[in-house]
């Protein structure tokens, strides 16, 4: 078995440099890391409850959460994302379902995984902030 | 783990799982059942060699933990106690405490060197914060809706502590004398006399201790209906104050500029919310202390009321002013106080008299719901009633607080407005007139108006002049308690009342005969504008 990278890092960074000019926008990078312990599924809600601002928030938690879905793919463990609007009722409870139905160890890993990234984001934004 | 039984706090803050803003969710009791069943019952104590007091707050204390965006609660702590905490505590210390002690308390910032005390923020004493029936809290910003008569108006859910008493705990790193820690605890109370946490200017976080900020103390009774909390238990809300008097700011002054100007004065006195950039504090705020405070149900809808017999409102400076802007701001509180006392009142119902006090028959039928409330000033405060000798004194006293805030509106060089602001009960001639007549026996003529006709089948019962359920009317009515000066300028009384109407007419027929009859056929006249 080899070292396979999951490049975290650099994908935080590509985040952050995407978002780094929108004054609005940079601080989310520690509202995601006070997030993370509330779970998968606050985590994933966070961006249907910022679409109603009228700025690149919720885009910038949506790219967050597609950017770590990608990585868990990777070490083998699917993250539902199922495509939801604000008021999509219905769907927005299908998707809490299958996020709380994800086997234990896998929510495990994947909340160490999240923690982990948004640790990431934070310390770019701390380089890249003007 | 079914995604049902997740609680609130670990779900997507959006509709369908959790809303905890929004009352009518329920959300915010389960929220709070959530957080406190799982909480230790464990009191949690300082360290040793930490000195600590406690303080327990007048009414309500919310220090926002920002960490819920779209929602205030506290800031939550190990075992899910709340908590002030102990930057928060240093930073308030440091705003108080004299300049030749900071350095040596607080530390150097130039130097970078520590000052010899630490803070380590404050606990409840107790459990009582736990309860969850009080921890919800209902804010309800009504202004649009009662100055412009805008249709929107919603209320949001915040979780705050109900009269808890925190220990506050500090500890120095050199041993201090009796004396110095005394000198310590003085300077914290003066910090606590500002308020602590969110929201302070709206009565929040305020202590039973001297406020050294005030710039003015009045002395109150009342009585009225209520507000209720979303599990319908009744409560004594001392933002109710503010809320008056901020409503009084901007009529007086959108009667005088436009709306613009009228709203951005507003918000430099009360604070406010400026849009993207968050909110503004003001410059003044309130502080309410309520002794002998009874509440109580009435009628068949078991209608929460309160009976106050002593309280003290004090309105405070919330930010340090140059003396002349203290005056000034001084002599503008002290006028919309009496403004309030002279025309409404405060809290719920206050555009109509107590029908306790003036409509007994109507109160005692089991069947119809509290109206109306009643303040009168306290024996201290007295002197604060406008003596009414002769009727045309309330025009005088009306001419005098116009006048007051005009000059005041020139002395900041904002523009007077001749037809100033447009909304419905912008304080203008042209908008709003004010009726009157001398009630000395006590009793009042027009309450019966608002239930029945005035005259043969005429009626303003459930017009647009009046109101109704759903929609606030144009018309105010109030028992002002009447003093009386003697030969000698010593003031007499109260004795009896002054019986006041403020209407700010419609064009509507029925308005317009309601009118005529107050000018032909009633004992009221008009009083202001003359």
């Amino acid at each position: 078995m080899t070292w396979q990278s999951y490049q975290l890092d650099r994908k935080a960074q590509k985040l952050v440099l995407n978002y780094r000019d929108d004054k609005d926008v940079l601080n989310q990078a520690h509202k995601m890391r006070m997030t993370a312990p509330y779970g998968l599924e606050r985590f994933w809600g966070e961006r249907l409850r910022l679409s109603r601002e009228r700025n690149n928030k919720a885009k910038y938690w949506g790219d967050t959460w597609q950017a770590f879905v990608e990585i868990m793919a990777v070490a083998g463990v699917a993250i539902p994302n199922d495509s939801v609007g604000e008021r999509e009722t219905t769907k927005v409870q299908a998707m809490a379902t299958k996020l709380w139905a994800l086997p234990l160890e896998d929510q495990k890993v994947a909340l160490a995984v999240l923690t982990q990234f948004c640790d990431c984001l934070v310390w770019w934004t701390q380089r890249y902030k003007p | 783990m079914t995604s049902t039984k997740v609680p609130l706090m670990f779900r997507a803050q959006i509709q369908g799982r959790c809303q905890l803003q929004y009352p009518p969710s329920n959300d915010a009791q389960t929220w709070a059942y959530e957080w406190v069943v799982k909480a230790s019952d464990q009191v949690p104590r300082f360290g040793v060699g930490v000195k600590t007091r406690p303080y327990t707050f007048n009414w309500r204390f919310v220090t926002n933990s920002g960490q819920d965006e779209g929602v205030i609660r506290p800031v939550i702590g190990a075992r899910g106690w709340p908590f002030y905490p102990g930057a928060s505590m240093k930073g308030a210390f440091r705003r108080v405490c004299p300049p030749e002690l900071v350095k040596c308390y607080c530390g150097d910032d130039e130097k970078l060197s520590p000052g010899i005390l630490r803070f380590h923020g404050g606990y409840p004493v107790d459990n009582r914060w736990t309860d969850r029936k009080r921890l919800v809290d209902v804010v309800h910003p009504q202004e649009s809706w009662q100055i412009r008569h805008e249709s929107h108006h919603s209320a949001s859910a915040q979780i705050s502590l109900y009269q808890p008493t925190l220990a506050f705990g500090i500890s120095s790193n050199t041993v201090l004398s009796e004396e110095k820690w005394a000198e310590i605890w003085n300077v914290w109370e003066r910090a606590l006399g500002l308020g602590l946490g969110s929201r302070v200017s709206a009565g929040y976080g305020q202590l039973k201790v001297k406020h050294e900020n005030a710039l003015l103390t009045v002395n109150l009774k009342g009585q009225g209906p209520a507000s209720m909390l979303v599990n319908k238990s009744p409560e004594f809300r001392p933002n109710m104050f503010k809320a008056a008097l901020r409503g009084h700011t901007l009529r007086l002054l959108g009667g005088l500029t436009d709306a613009g100007n009228a709203e951005t004065i507003t918000k430099e006195l009360w604070g406010g919310f400026a849009e993207r950039n968050g909110a503004i504090v003001g410059k003044l705020g309130i502080a309410f202390d309520a002794r002998n405070l009874e509440l109580d149900r009435h009628g068949n809808n078991q209608l929460p009321v309160y009976e106050l017999e002593q309280g003290t409102l004090s309105i405070l400076a919330m930010k340090s002013l140059e003396d002349l802007e203290r005056q000034q701001l001084a002599g503008v509180t002290g006028l919309l106080v009496r403004f309030t006392m002279l025309l409404g009142g405060f809290g719920k119902s206050w555009r109509r008299v107590d029908h306790r006090l003036f409509f007994n028959s109507y109160a005692t039928q089991p069947r119809n719901p509290m109206i109306g409330c009643h303040w009168e000033f306290n024996s201290v405060s007295r002197n604060l009633y406008y003596p009414v000798n002769e009727l045309a004194e309330v025009t005088s006293y009306l001419k005098k607080i116009r006048g007051a805030f005009r000059s005041w509106l020139k002395s900041k060089d904002v523009p007077i407005i001749p037809e100033g602001s447009n909304w419905c009960e912008a304080w203008h001639p042209d908008h709003v007139q004010v009726w009157g007549r001398l009630a000395p026996n006590g009793e009042s003529q027009a309450v019966k108006w608002f239930h029945g006709p005035y005259q043969g089948a005429q009626t303003i019962k459930g017009s647009a002049l009046a109101g109704k359920m759903g929609q606030i009317g144009r018309i105010w009515h109030r028992m002002y308690p009447r003093t009386t000066t003697n030969a000698s300028g010593v003031i007499q009384g109260p004795n009896g009342y002054v019986e006041l109407l403020t209407i700010f007419p419609d064009d509507s027929s029925s308005t317009r005969a309601f009118l005529e009859f107050l000018q032909t056929r009633s004992e009221f006249e008009k009083v202001w504008p003359l």
